[in-house]
């Protein structure tokens, strides 16, 4: 997640939205791990422990979302 | 094709706050519109009667980059309805300006879009309101959906970051699930929610708006859609009057980075806003009758940047300016009342907005409601406003126990009172880790669940490491396949 030396810019309604955004965060970091394990995981299954730890901690970090 | 920025140029750092750079600048090209919507604040169709030239518009541009202007959004009506729309774009683009236009789509030609392009448009962000029926209605032209997917497809094939805007109402929620599969179909990444606003065409038309009490429908179904745009490649980016502090703030206003939160209206700060005819506001959205700051052929643009009470209103506002529920808010410090325009639009005085998350679940947690009434209709101007009133009724059975006409306002600033002289940087509230409302720093008992700040933080920190030590794992894991 980057420092901020920055403020996120506003929003206005009548504008064009943020272009170029895109998520932080470790849920959305570790969503994108998972779905890049997975691509691996067809052919390398010894990812498939780690995957299995990445995917519970995925699940704990959206129920405490909710 | 313009070369791509990393981050948003939009992003703000403390230099530009306490200097007042005005570094995303919205520009009503013309008033020229070839739509008919139903909810338009501007009244928009005709051009205005007095629209800056070429040469003035040029001059904008330089007076623009001198004071550090990094973004333009152009707007109408339609931007491209000026004939020299591409020469005010390739104007902006030889400083480097980041120039996107926001437009309903419906005439922007392969023709028109290639030139705009060629003069270094760097993204396109196309109004959709719901599906085709809604859509089509609300804009007033039979077939307005068709074209505005159809030139997000031509925008994203010429190279151009794409994004949608949607006005939520009364009639939208059902629309947005189906919506979002045709944003995400499109290719376009990014997706502003925000709430039409009681100005113009839409206090004709007030069926349009949204109860204050529907929010509390209306977001868990955003925070819902939002989580799983994310997973499909689209952000949702909620717009300055999604508001503010309730349950989803933590996710959605800094895109997963909690650290981010609303941080008060930015109107006159580091966003400005100008009307086709040199007009200069604090904000595009707000009313022209209360908020013009000056006209760029009377003065510098420059000179209304810093020397207009106007548009100085924003730097000035603290909480003695707040009425109504959010003068006693537990944010009413950092939140001022949310946006300006849709408490100013509503009740003609900014600092009371019922359109606040935070602010109906209190009032359910009560077994009260709010719920909007109109009073008076809008004049027939752009950027006109009515009056409406907020009524608190009890949910039980209807009974109205309170209304905005009878709370006391506040006193209007004394105009000669000088402009600070330097930006504040907003505060910034820490997260109660046991239920993730946002804390004033300092607390150490959270005053919305009860926790334990310091135990809370400290479980959570130790969740946070269990999440790096499996993501490093399985990065380990795949960078060790890579290299075979």
């Amino acid at each position: 997640m980057t420092e901020p030396p920055y403020h996120q810019g506003p929003r206005p309604l009548y504008a064009v939205t943020i272009h170029h955004c895109i998520a932080e965060g470790d849920l959305a970091k570790m969503r994108q791990l998972r779905s890049d394990a997975e691509k691996h995981l067809a052919d390398h299954g010894d990812v498939a422990a780690a995957l299995e730890v990445l995917k519970t901690e995925i699940a704990k970090a959206e129920s405490k979302k909710r | 094709m313009p070369e791509e920025p990393r981050r948003p140029v939009r992003n703000l750092s403390d230099a530009d706050i306490r200097a007042f750079v005005p570094v995303h600048v919205i520009w009503e090209l013309t008033l020229a519109c070839d739509l008919k919507c139903m909810h338009c604040g501007s009244r928009a169709g005709h051009r205005r009667r007095t629209e800056l030239t070429t040469e003035e518009c040029l001059e904008v541009v330089e007076a623009l980059a001198r004071l550090g202007t990094r973004e333009v959004s152009l707007i109408g009506g339609e931007a491209y309805l000026r004939r020299d729309w591409t020469e005010i774009i390739r104007a902006l683009r030889a400083h480097e300006i980041y120039c996107a236009v926001q437009t309903g789509g419906r005439n922007l030609s392969v023709e028109r879009l290639q030139s705009a392009v060629d003069a270094g448009l760097n993204g396109v962000g196309v109004s959709l309101d719901g599906m085709q029926a809604l859509h089509d209605r609300v804009r007033g032209v039979q077939g307005s959906f068709q074209k505005a997917v159809d030139t997000l497809r031509r925008a994203r094939a010429a190279g151009l970051a794409i994004s949608v805007n949607t006005q939520v109402g009364a009639q939208t929620q059902g629309d947005l699930p189906e919506l979002m599969e045709t944003i995400i179909e499109v290719g376009a990444t990014q997706w502003q929610i925000q709430l039409t606003v009681a100005m113009g065409n839409a206090v004709d038309h007030d069926d349009l708006l949204l109860q204050p009490y529907e929010l509390l429908d209306l977001m868990p179904l955003l925070a819902r859609l939002y989580d799983e745009g994310v997973a499909r490649g689209l952000l949702m980016v909620v717009g300055n009057n999604i508001g503010y502090f309730g349950p989803y703030e933590h996710i959605w206003r800094g895109f997963g980075d909690e650290r981010v939160h609303w941080s008060g209206c930015a109107a006159g700060q580091t966003v400005m806003g100008i009307e086709a005819d040199g007009t200069v506001k604090g904000c595009p959205s707000l009313a022209t009758a209360d908020f013009a700051g000056g006209n760029v052929r009377d003065l510098t643009l420059d000179e209304i940047w810093r020397g207009s009470a106007a548009i100085h209103f924003g730097r000035l506002r603290s909480v003695e300016d707040l009425w109504g529920f959010c003068r006693s808010c537990y944010y009413a410090e950092v939140c001022r009342g949310g946006c300006s325009w849709t408490s100013h639009s509503l009740l003609g005085v900014p600092g009371n907005n019922p359109y606040c998350h935070y602010r109906a679940l209190e009032h359910q947690r009560r077994g009260l409601r709010e719920r909007v009434a109109k009073v008076r209709e809008a004049a027939k101007t752009p950027f006109a406003v009515g009056e409406f009133e907020v009524l608190t009724e009890r949910i039980a059975d209807g009974t109205v126990v309170a209304s905005s006409t009878l709370q006391a306002r506040p006193k209007k600033h004394d105009v000669r009172a000088p402009a600070p002289a330097i930006g504040q940087i907003p505060p910034r509230l820490d997260l109660c880790r046991a239920c993730d409302a946002y804390i004033i720093a300092g607390e150490t008992t959270c005053p919305h669940c009860g926790a334990d700040i310091r135990a809370a933080a400290a479980e959570s920190a130790e969740a946070a490491r269990r999440r790096a030590a499996a993501m490093a794992e399985v990065e380990r894991q795949l960078a060790r396949i890579r290299s075979v």
